[in-house]
């Protein structure tokens, strides 16, 4: 602290900014030089707990920054600017540097599900402040093995990130390449949980998601228990919940919660959707064009005379309806809530007709299309069901040069690319049945 | 992990429902096909529980490193490439009899190199995977197909359409004795453990391999079905006509409820899988054989981005696939499988008696 006086210092370490308050304040017996950015900081907190007792001194202030713990000593002054721009106050008392957090965040107050709805389970979801969120998570994981660990990623937008596991449940492997993962992040702003989830991948043209990211508490306490690591940011309410299976992402909270025999219900309905979403169209290409015998003659017949206005061949078809069903989809994500409902309305209910009377498409490509954009909204992880409205296009061009065995390979090509991802590590697409615990595993050498 | 081993020893039973295993037993029906059966079933169940019991005294090895316990490096670099033929020559010509099939079968009017493009380029980038996927591979396959192919297996035995008769008729045949092809083609069923030579490497230390009573049972099974289903639909005499005999007893099954009234198409599109599946892992066994043969060769069950030998490897795999189906059609397809199928079984027990004697002599060292 030679040279310059510290709030001339701090001045210089800013850009010009209206809302850097540097004060030198006096009571008489003590000298107070003071350095915040005014619109980070509650002016409440700083009036109560600062200037009051300050001006006040009922008690001598010295003694309140000497015993109070709020109170941190700083010794290095390279971390100045990254205190304040977090929300510190920096004080300086008889040569000495002290920072006082009272940081003003904004964020969505009393935060409610909206993503991941869910009728009877909890419907409070994580906040977009990363204290709220901890709480959350805290409160419904009440177990001293709970360990939390603080990172700070981007070079600009220095966000918080907090890594939380089960000390005791949580693979040290997975932990340890989690936490070398979010040291290596190279990004200047980071801004939502699904950037981040990108970053910690090493495969960034992967196409299905390697971990969840949710905004449900329910969803992260399960994880924390089953032995998961989840990561959650400053400024978004969601968390990433890793490593995971394939069949993670296919599960919804409401699962557990329902009746048993109704749970295994859903649970092959979402897997029956997943299929249909995926090759409906291509199977519509390939049976129409190719192998019409496949089906028994009165449906074939009826395809056949459903298509009879049509000019041109079923791909093309294909692809004008899923054209349509794609800009629909898109339009009532971006659109405003109110706006959406009526866009979706005259594309699907009047577009759909109108193009079957007009002789664009057949009427069992608009089932085909319907069905199709359906069993895709029934994937309950929003990630996955993206991936899957991909899945279908590699297939349709399958179909289109080589019929049902395209379809078929287009299938197993799938099931192979998903059999060889990782997800951190470990293995992404494979069953596991409760008694696989109890013996070792295949493989257990390498996966460790 | 025990349930890897069935998938494999039973996706191989059931592939072979598909190829050649039933033309040759038909042909030999009244000759030594019904007796030969059971000889097939016995030495298939010995076999199968030797070379189990045999791999399980060898934890996380496969049979180039057990080989090279016991064998001098120059006998061990000579049977590894050997092996690596084997294993490929049974997948590929599985590949090419299949393509063959569903070119005949789904895509009449178009060559059918083209669906071996596409088939071979999908097995050789399987192929190219670590051993660990191909095991999680195999699960999967065998959780989206077998549970369909065993409804339609047994919708085709309680159908009305089966002659009982035929069957019984062909059955009293069993005082014919067996023959040294129906044997080896019978033995053929039961071949699913020789997957183990490199998937045993995966295997946990402590691994023990639980309810060996499924290989007899289920093998015995499949066998029956495969030979006995089509005599019930075609008749004594009548399955002889056929080419591919199980394609036409598939198309002798109807749905009556449901948009598919024909069997034959699911039937032969979960087969198509099976046999991807198939292809995939002896390609990826072939080609670890081959890798093997460099003694400071370490392998690796998992990786996440396949190393380039394996690409190399698998390509010419590929690019020979193609080449040979130029050479093949039909009839030459049905007499190289029956030689095959022999050479295959003797080979076969020679390997696997040489893992028991190992074994054993492994069992008195420790």
């Amino acid at each position: 602290m030679e040279g310059k006086p510290v709030l001339q210092r701090i001045n210089e370490l800013f850009a010009t900014s209206k809302d850097v308050k540097t004060h030198r304040i006096s009571n008489g017996s003590l000298i107070l030089e003071i350095a915040y950015i005014a619109t980070l900081v509650e002016e409440t907190k700083l009036y109560d707990s600062i200037f009051v007792p300050f001006s006040r001194e009922l008690k001598p202030f010295a003694d309140i920054v000497h015993s109070d713990p709020s109170f941190k000593p700083v010794e290095d002054p390279a971390t100045w600017t990254d205190l304040m721009l977090r929300g510190y106050v920096l004080l300086k008392m008889e040569q000495q540097m002290f920072a006082y957090y009272a940081a003003k965040v904004i964020r969505n107050t009393s935060p409610q599900t909206s993503v991941e709805s869910s009728i009877e389970g909890p419907q409070v979801a994580l906040s977009e402040d990363i204290s709220d969120s901890t709480n959350i998570i805290r409160a419904r994981y009440a177990s001293p093995d709970l360990q939390i660990e603080e990172h700070t990623v981007g070079y600009l937008s220095k966000t918080q990130v907090i890594m939380m596991f089960d000390q005791r449940k949580a693979d040290p492997e997975v932990v340890s390449l989690v936490k070398v993962k979010l040291l290596g992040i190279q990004t200047d702003i980071l801004s939502a949980a699904g950037e981040l989830a990108k970053a910690l991948n090493d495969n960034r043209k992967r196409l299905f998601p390697m971990e969840l990211i949710t905004e449900r508490v329910d969803r992260v306490t399960r994880g924390l228990a089953n032995g998961k690591i989840v990561v959650i940011m400053q400024g978004s309410m969601f968390a990433i919940v890793l490593p995971i299976t394939f069949f993670d992402l296919m599960v919804a909270t409401e699962d557990r919660y329902e009746n048993f025999w109704m749970s295994i219900l859903l649970m092959s309905l979402r897997f029956f959707a997943l299929i249909l979403t995926t090759t409906l169209p291509a199977l519509y290409i390939a049976i129409v064009s190719y192998n019409p015998e496949l089906f028994r003659v009165q449906l074939a017949f009826s395809i056949a005379g459903s298509r009879a206005a049509v000019p041109y061949p079923s791909f093309v078809e294909v692809f004008i309806m899923l054209f349509m069903i794609e800009m629909l989809v898109e339009a009532s994500v971006r659109l405003p809530k109110y706006i959406g409902s009526t866009a979706t309305t005259v594309g699907g209910l009047i577009l759909g007709q109108a193009a079957q009377q007009a002789g664009l498409v057949s009427s069992i490509m608009i089932i085909v299309t319907s069905v199709m954009a359906i069993s895709n909204f029934v994937i309950p992880v929003y990630s996955l069901s993206l991936s899957v409205r991909f899945v279908k296009y590699p297939l349709i061009l399958l179909s289109i040069f080589f019929g049902l065995a395209g379809v078929t390979c287009g299938v197993f090509y799938f099931v192979i690319y998903l059999c060889s991802q990782r997800s951190f590590g470990m293995p992404y697409f494979r069953l596991v049945l409760p008694g696989d615990r109890k013996h070792a595993d295949i493989g257990e050498a390498s996966l460790k | 992990m025990n349930r890897y081993f069935y998938y494999s020893f039973i996706m191989v039973a059931m592939l072979n429902l598909m190829l050649y295993v039933p033309t040759v037993l038909l042909n030999q029906r009244m000759s030594g096909a019904v007796s030969s059966l059971i000889v097939a079933v016995i030495i298939g169940t010995v076999v199968a529980y030797a070379s189990t019991s045999a791999l399980s005294r060898f934890p996380g090895m496969g049979l180039p490193e057990i080989m090279r316990l016991y064998l001098p490096e120059w006998i061990v670099k000579t049977l590894l490439p050997l092996f690596a033929f084997m294993w490929y020559f049974a997948a590929t010509f599985a590949l090419i009899g299949f393509t063959l099939l569903m070119n005949r079968v789904l895509t009449p009017d178009r060559p059918s190199w083209q669906l071996l493009l596409l088939l071979g380029a999908l097995c050789a980038y399987g192929a190219t995977r670590s051993t660990l996927t191909i095991l999680f591979l195999l699960e999967m396959t065998m959780l989206l197909v077998t549970p369909l192919i065993f409804l339609m297996l047994f919708k085709a035995i309680r159908s009305p359409d089966v002659s009982w008769d035929a069957i019984f008729t062909i059955a009293q045949y069993i005082n014919k004795y067996p023959t040294l092809s129906s044997v080896a083609a019978g033995t053929f069923i039961f071949t699913g453990y020789i997957n183990t030579a490199i998937f045993n490497r995966a295997n946990p230390p402590n691994f023990r391999l639980k309810g060996r009573w499924i290989i007899p049972v289920s093998g015995s099974t499949i066998l029956l079905i495969t030979f006995f289903l089509p005599i019930g639909f075609h008749g004594t005499m009548g399955v002889e006509r056929y080419l591919y005999v199980w394609t036409a007893t598939a198309d002798s099954m109807t749905m009556t409820y449901g948009f598919i009234e024909r069997v034959l198409f699911v039937f032969l599109l979960l087969y198509l899988g099976l046999s991807i599946v198939y292809t995939i892992t002896g390609w990826n066994q072939a080609m670890e054989f081959l890798l093997s043969i460099r003694k400071d060769y370490r392998f690796k069950l998992d990786y996440s981005v396949a190393p380039k030998a394996n690409w190399w490897i698998c390509g010419s795999f590929f690019v020979l696939s193609l080449v040979a189906l130029f050479f093949l059609n039909e009839k030459l397809d049905f007499q190289i499988a029956e030689i095959w199928l022999i050479v295959r079984m003797f080979l076969e027990i020679a390997t696997v008696t040489f893992l028991f004697a190992v074994s054993m002599i492994r069992k008195k060292t420790a």
